[in-house]
């Protein structure tokens, strides 16, 4: 719900696209930290998140690689099913501060 | 134009002249005469309008949702264990503030199973933020329900016109029926602030987190509590153009000066009427009238509150709620399960001195 308008009878919302304004991660207390140079761009990750957070974007770091898995924190719960099936052991969970 | 027809004919006639577009149904005794009669006019081609035959009555009152997020004119009619089916929906179509109205032939809970008449079933939904009108003779079905859709679409809340079953769904009486010019001037066009619409897309019943919730139910309080004026004020409206009104619109009062007072709803109210005493028939029970039900108690001796539903573990639904305004208030449990609520009962639980009477098996 958009705070800054006055609620509308019903709970109706009037306009679309509601659900990218709600930013369902805030209440994880670990996050996953993924090192570059252990991950293989194998894709475990990206296809067991649950909550399809993983995002592959543009690798700048390494010259062998076209692009990389980055998580988006706004909507990770922080369960940690990528760190667990990672083959590589390139994921580390850390705690939120 | 007077007509003798059985009550929920009556009521059929009335949701007819109102032109409802959509009217999902589901079978149930005693409710099943007032949309059968429906079904029969659509088929005849005396209204137009979809009927939905749907698989439950849990899917009856979801149909009504979607109908009415189109934007069109709903209504349909339940009893008992239909009506309990359709509970959890009950509570999201108020909440949603969907202006629906619904027919309920009130009838006993199972179990044990009885199909009989009492108010077991509404006063299981008094809690589900619907308006709930009682119905006491055939024309005020007819007045009722036509109000009905009035107050609804005024108040953005459901309403349920509320007929005793058997006593009165099934009941024969002549009644003054309105042309459909006279309730096209009475009813204003349906209209809804927002509708389902692909060119303009929005979300309908949302998640809503701790931080919106309480704002929105309050919202919905505050309608309710709003409601108390729109049902007194269609009341007025009608009784100016069709020269008939009940009361004022919330409660109606028989025998004024008279010290005892029975209060009661639906048809228990017009046999009341028969002890001589002062009889305060509560045609609203939400939003309840308080504030009306204090003033008319206001120096009377001897005030006794018929129920026809039982809260266990509790007491009788209507007279926890008098008992707010007047605290001496005596309980009577009667009719339930369709057993007759006869004059000699009536003239007895006034004379006697118990709190709490289940007629007649457990008097002292």
């Amino acid at each position: 719900m958009n705070k800054s308008k006055k609620p509308e009878i019903g709970a109706v919302v009037t306009e679309p696209g509601s659900a990218a304004i709600n930013k369902t991660g805030s209440w994880k207390v670990m996050h996953p930290v993924v090192d570059n140079k252990k991950c293989t761009r194998c894709g475990i990750c990206w296809l067991y998140c649950p909550e399809g957070c993983f995002q592959i974007k543009k690798e700048t770091e390494r010259k062998d690689v076209k692009h990389r898995f980055v998580p988006n924190l706004d909507y990770c719960k922080g369960c940690s099913i990528c760190a667990v099936e990672c083959p590589f052991k390139a994921i580390t969970m850390e705690k939120e501060k | 134009m007077k007509r003798i027809a059985e009550a929920g004919h009556v009521m059929a006639e009335a949701v007819k002249l109102c032109e409802p577009e959509v009217i999902p149904v589901y079978p149930i005794t005693p409710q099943v005469h007032i949309v059968e009669a429906l079904t029969e006019a659509v088929n005849n081609g005396e209204l137009k309008a979809k009927i939905i035959r749907t698989e439950s009555e849990h899917s009856m009152a979801s149909a009504l949702i979607g109908s009415l997020l189109t934007g069109s004119r709903s209504f349909s009619a339940s009893s008992s264990q239909g009506l309990a089916l359709a509970h959890e929906v009950l509570h999201i179509i108020s909440g949603m503030r969907l202006p629906a109205v619904m027919g309920i032939a009130a009838r006993a809970l199972s179990a044990p199973i009885n199909i009989w008449g009492d108010h077991s079933d509404v006063m299981d939904a008094r809690d589900t933020g619907w308006i709930q009108l009682h119905c006491k003779n055939s024309q005020s079905v007819f007045d009722t329900t036509i109000q009905a859709f009035a107050i609804a679409q005024r108040a953005m809340l459901p309403v349920m016109v509320i007929l005793d079953g058997y006593s009165l769904s099934h009941l024969f009486e002549p009644t003054e029926l309105l042309t459909q010019q006279e309730v096209r001037k009475y009813l204003p066009p349906f209209k809804m602030p927002f509708t389902l619409d692909s060119a303009k897309p929005m979300t309908f019943g949302p998640v809503s987190f701790p931080d919106s919730y309480m704002e929105f139910k309050h919202q919905q309080k505050e309608a309710m509590d709003d409601a108390i004026n729109i049902i007194k004020e269609e009341n007025q409206k009608f009784a100016k153009m069709f020269k008939r009104s009940y009361g004022d619109g919330l409660i109606e009062i028989h025998n004024p000066n008279v010290k005892e007072v029975i209060i009661a709803s639906g048809t228990a109210a017009e046999t009341a009427k028969l002890t001589g005493a002062c009889v305060i028939n509560v045609r609203s029970f939400r939003p309840f009238p308080y504030k009306e039900i204090e003033k008319a108690c206001k120096g009377k001796k001897n005030v006794v509150v018929v129920d026809r539903a039982y809260s266990y573990g509790s007491g009788a639904p209507m007279h926890l709620e008098v008992t707010q305004v007047v605290q001496n208030a005596r309980s009577a449990v009667m009719g339930l399960g369709g057993r007759d609520i006869k004059l000699e009962d009536l003239k007895r639980i006034l004379k006697s001195k118990q709190h709490e009477i289940w007629v007649d098996k457990y008097e002292k």
